[in-house]
């Protein structure tokens, strides 16, 4: 097992040297000076001055230097400084996480919650009422885009219940636990909703696969209760799979949130984003897209291990 | 000669057989039918706006601001007075131009690349897999965001963005059968009777890809139209004054309290299409596979 | 005499289909007695796994009607058990193994939990004691330093050691009816024979009543001393395992006896393959369900199916033990001398032509 972990975790170092180059590069394709990306204007700098400043900034070495530069600050976990604030980006990162990462956890156990155990009714009455019920709204799930249901939602609240949770400033779970929860519940809603989607077809097909397997007959030949079969045979091996979908929600969640912060105005990581983006405040959004990538392997990952410690014929591979 | 004695030797069915094959269970299906009558409707109503004058959609009529449907406006108006119905059948346009090449892009680099790495293997398959891992790593709009973030906004930024977004995925698609296929006895024969890679790959293999290809541009061109639709309604997509369903329920989201009518016309417009397009993605895909009942 | 343990009178099974009905059983009764072996041979879709899936009630809730009945077993109908008796008897008085056994285990668990959920399942043990058991069953069906091989994965196992494990799980609580499906045929040749030794020892020496089901006759004449042979859901021969190899007397089983290669034929025999198809199961049958293919049949095989009957007119019918009457389903039975030829061979004997070329009003 522990093998098995080593060699996952050596698998992910490409996959993240790969990003770092890829981020690097998306940045660089900017049009525009390269000072401009730095300090956020080049108007009114004499030549001597742009000189100096891309010496400062290390602009003028070959672009194959400045990268592993760049991978060295990253290294050490300096991800440059913000053209508007000033502030180093890794602190405006480290405030932000925290904010998205109670909204992803949230949505994620409010979309297995409903997703799993709807997928596995759906299949264990597959075909009937309760069925194709199940599956048409799972169906809208997938389609309705994320911007929409929470527009609707928004108005929803706002028009009819009078209810406007986005009016206050946002609240740590720290300092108002049901003020913070308040907050949370309509965008995890949102992303809980999309991502329940997508639970809920894959349950419900890996589900139908094991029911008609071989050893859940044995299981009930033996004289086993029906929760005992569902729960130990059926079950048990369905969610197997089921596992990696969530490393691959993780990443979903993580995109979804930058809509659904700005539509309710959280200070996570995905408005920031966003915004960095729209006031082209490009160290930001370099640092923002690695962090982000950086979870979205790492959730992946810590699927992967879950995997193998749930199917055991994937460990001897 | 002996590549004429081959040719009476094909593997069944060849490229025309399949795709019909594909269409006909799709026509049987109610599912698949609503979907391809949804997507015409789709098509026409993009080329009705190419007809369409410029006044429809962009006319400001300020003594009609934020109506609901009435008569003249059959969908309303937002806050300049325009026409919400020439919007959103605009809007129609602008997300086909968009969707439609980013996906044709996609599916033809995505998948050249697939059925090369497939075929020949060695460096280029470890080298093309190691790419298109890396980009798996990116969840698909993050990845088009950076891209956007990179380029600029706008329509042909987009198209791109889009585009490299979700060629991985047709790599993946065209791949794994490319390797199946390999070993089949039909190749090895034409191998045996000298005929050049190349040949192979468009006349055994490529037939037998096609469909699996066809299934999932169809899924592909509905995740495209929601990035697309994201990427605009966070105000990196298509740009004001221009029409599209996602910047159009951006802009609306401010006048929510006064005509709620903004969000639901576009909003609406981009849900039917995708679950058109998923709707036929499945029927498509029952048909390939009719042991796999999905959905 | 004791009562059967088993008894099954008019069983009939048929699954939904879209537009109509699977018939897969047709009315099928047998006895089968305590420790006696009892085989099942017949063709794919002959209805064999079928009656044994019905008798444990295996089959899907939704999808398979059962009907006739009753089936007595140790005198109470399972039939019209309710659940939770019916789980009581799966596993502890009835057991099944099935056909494949990598399939029949459960790949994520170990072979400690499934043994030992085996028999958890019936008896208020810890699971310390479920565990010495499970390693003495292990033991019993032969499987080499049972103690580590509870903590592997069925993976790890071959194909002959998980059938071993299955017979162990089956045979865990003693149960009076073992029904085997095929036991051997996913196995090699040479586990298939070790197999089936290690299942004849443990069930003669405990004493279980084994109902086991092949289409391979081979098995049968190794492993049974009673024979019901099915064909189209119907049960068309029966008798003891000698009785049919000496003297099969109904032309499907000389059929199938001639279509297997045997070591004491003469060189010069040909193998004589039956001509035709299995008939179509979406229609209830009109007349013998064999006519179509057989060399025997007479006009009135066309219209009458015709019922399991004494190939000698001795009294009264045993329909268990070793002196089981031999019953066929024949209107024109052939004689001993044409089952041991595989063909008819009265003089100018020919097969009836098939009903359109009849009258049928003349028949009456």
């Amino acid at each position: 097992m522990g093998r098995f972990v080593l060699t996952r975790l050596l698998l992910a170092i490409p996959s993240l040297f790969g990003i770092a180059l890829l981020t690097f590069l998306l940045i660089r394709l900017i049009p525009g000076d390269a000072i401009d990306f730095r300090i956020g204007t080049a108007i009114g700098l004499t030549q001597a001055q742009v000189a100096t400043l891309e010496h400062y900034y290390g602009l003028d070495q070959p672009t194959h230097v400045q990268f592993l530069s760049w991978l060295g600050s990253l290294a050490h976990g300096d991800l440059g400084i913000s053209v508007r604030t000033g502030e180093p980006v890794i602190d405006m990162i480290l405030r932000a996480a925290p904010v998205t990462l109670e909204l992803a956890i949230i949505s994620l156990v409010l979309a297995i919650g409903t997703g799993v155990p709807l997928g596995t009714l759906s299949a264990l009455r597959a075909n009937s009422k309760t069925d194709t019920t199940v599956r048409v709204i799972s169906f809208f799930g997938l389609a309705v885009p994320e911007f929409l249901s929470a527009t609707v939602l928004v108005l929803f609240f706002s028009t009819i219940v009078h209810w406007f949770p986005n009016a206050i400033p946002y609240t740590p779970i720290g300092a108002d636990p049901i003020q913070n929860l308040a907050q949370n519940v309509l965008p995890a809603a949102v992303l809980g909703f999309a991502v329940s989607a997508s639970m809920l077809r894959v349950t419900r097909s890996e589900v139908l696969q094991v029911l008609g397997e071989d050893h859940v007959r044995v299981a009930m030949a033996k004289g086993l209760s029906r929760g005992r079969v569902i729960a130990r045979h059926i079950l048990r091996n369905a969610l197997v799979p089921i596992i990696t979908i969530i490393g691959i929600m993780t990443g979903y969640l993580l995109t979804g949130a930058v809509i659904v912060e700005q539509i309710f105005n959280l200070p996570g990581v995905g408005r920031l984003l966003l915004v960095s983006i729209l006031q082209r405040d490009y160290p930001v959004v370099q640092g923002t897209v690695v962090f982000i990538s950086l979870t979205f392997i790492l959730a992946n990952l810590a699927a992967d291990v879950l995997y193998g410690s749930a199917d055991p014929r994937i460990r001897t591979a | 000669m002996a590549l004429q004695t081959l040719e009476s030797e094909q593997p069944r069915p060849g490229r025309g057989q399949r795709a019909s094959e594909l269409l006909r269970t799709v026509a049987s299906s109610g599912g698949g039918r609503l979907a391809v009558a949804v997507l015409g409707l789709y098509v026409l109503t993009a080329l009705v706006a190419l007809a369409l004058p410029k006044e429809a959609s962009l006319g400001i009529d300020t003594d009609q601001i934020l109506q609901g449907p009435t008569r003249q406006h059959l969908f309303g108006t937002d806050q300049l007075g325009r026409d919400q119905l020439a919007r959103v059948v605009e809007g129609a346009l602008t997300s086909f131009t968009i969707i439609a090449p980013a996906t044709a892009g996609a599916l033809v680099v995505g998948s050249l690349l697939g059925l090369l790495a497939g075929y020949l293997g060695g460096w280029l398959d470890n080298l093309v897999m190691r790419i298109t891992d890396v980009f798996f790593a990116f969840p698909p709009v993050l990845l088009a965001l950076t891209i956007v973030a990179g380029m600029g906004p706008g329509q042909l930024q987009l198209v791109v963005a889009i585009g490299i977004v979700y060629s991985p995925m047709f790599v993946r698609t065209a791949r794994a059968p490319t390797l199946q296929l390999r070993e089949r006895e039909f190749v090895s024969a034409s191998l045996l009777a000298g005929a050049r890679p190349f040949w192979i790959m468009r006349r055994h293999i490529l037939p037998n890809v096609i469909p699996i290809l066809i299934i999932q541009a169809t899924l592909t061109l509905g995740w495209a139209l929601l990035t697309e639709a994201s990427l605009s309604f966070l105000g990196l997509g298509v740009q004001p004054p221009a029409s599209d369903w996602g910047a159009m329920l951006n802009e609306g989201r401010k006048f929510l309290s006064l005509n709620p009518w903004l969000a639901v016309f576009p909003g609406a417009a981009v849900v039917v299409v995708v679950l058109a397009l998923n709707l036929l993605g499945d029927a498509l895909r029952e048909s390939a596979d009719p042991r796999q009942k999905r959905s | 005499m004791t009562a059967p343990l088993l008894s099954v009178r008019d069983l009939r099974v048929r699954f939904a289909r879209p537009g109509g009905w699977t018939y897969a059983v047709n009315g099928i009764s047998f006895d089968l007695e305590e420790g006696e072996t009892l085989g099942f041979v017949g063709e794919s879709g002959s209805g064999k796994t079928v009656t044994s899936l019905a008798i444990t009630r295996l089959l899907p809730q939704r999808g398979a009607l059962i009907d006739g009945g009753p089936v007595l077993f140790a005198g109470r109908d399972i039939l019209s058990l309710d659940e939770r008796a019916l789980r009581r008897l799966r596993g502890d008085e009835i057991s099944m193994v099935f056909q494949d056994p990598l399939t029949s285990l459960n790949p994520v668990l170990t072979i400690e939990e499934q043994v030992v959920e085996s028999i958890r399942a019936h008896r208020r043990v810890e699971h310390a004691d479920a565990r010495r058991r499970a390693i003495q069953l292990l033991g019993m069906v032969g499987i080499p330093a049972p103690a580590s091989q509870l903590r592997r994965y069925p993976h790890h196992l071959s194909g002959g050691m998980r059938q071993r494990v299955m017979i162990a799980n089956a045979l865990a609580l003693e149960p009076k009816l073992l029904i085997a499906d095929e036991p051997t045929t996913a196995l090699d040749v040479t586990i298939q024979a070790q197999v089936l030794e290690l299942l004849r020892d443990l069930t003669s020496r405990a004493g279980t009543s084994v109902i086991l089901i092949t289409h391979d006759l081979g098995v049968i004449a190794g492993m049974t001393k009673r024979v019901n042979v099915m064909y189209a859901g119907y049960i068309v021969e029966t008798g003891t395992t000698r009785d049919l190899f000496s003297a099969a007397a109904h032309p499907y089983t000389v059929g199938l006896l001639h279509s297997i290669p045997r070591v004491d034929q003469r060189s010069h025999e040909r193998l004589i393959p039956i001509q035709g198809v299995p008939p179509d199961s979406s229609k209830p049958t009109v007349g013998c369900p064999f006519a179509p293919r057989c060399a025997w049949r007479l006009p009135i095989c066309w219209v009458e199916n015709p019922p399991l009957a004494p190939t000698t007119s001795e009294a009264p019918v045993t329909a268990t033990g070793p002196a089981a009457s031999h019953q066929t389903a024949c209107h024109n039975p052939p004689t001993r001398d044409e089952a041991s030829r595989g063909m008819p061979l009265r003089p100018g004997f020919a097969a009836a032509p098939s009903p359109a070329a009849i009258d049928v009003s003349v028949v009456s």
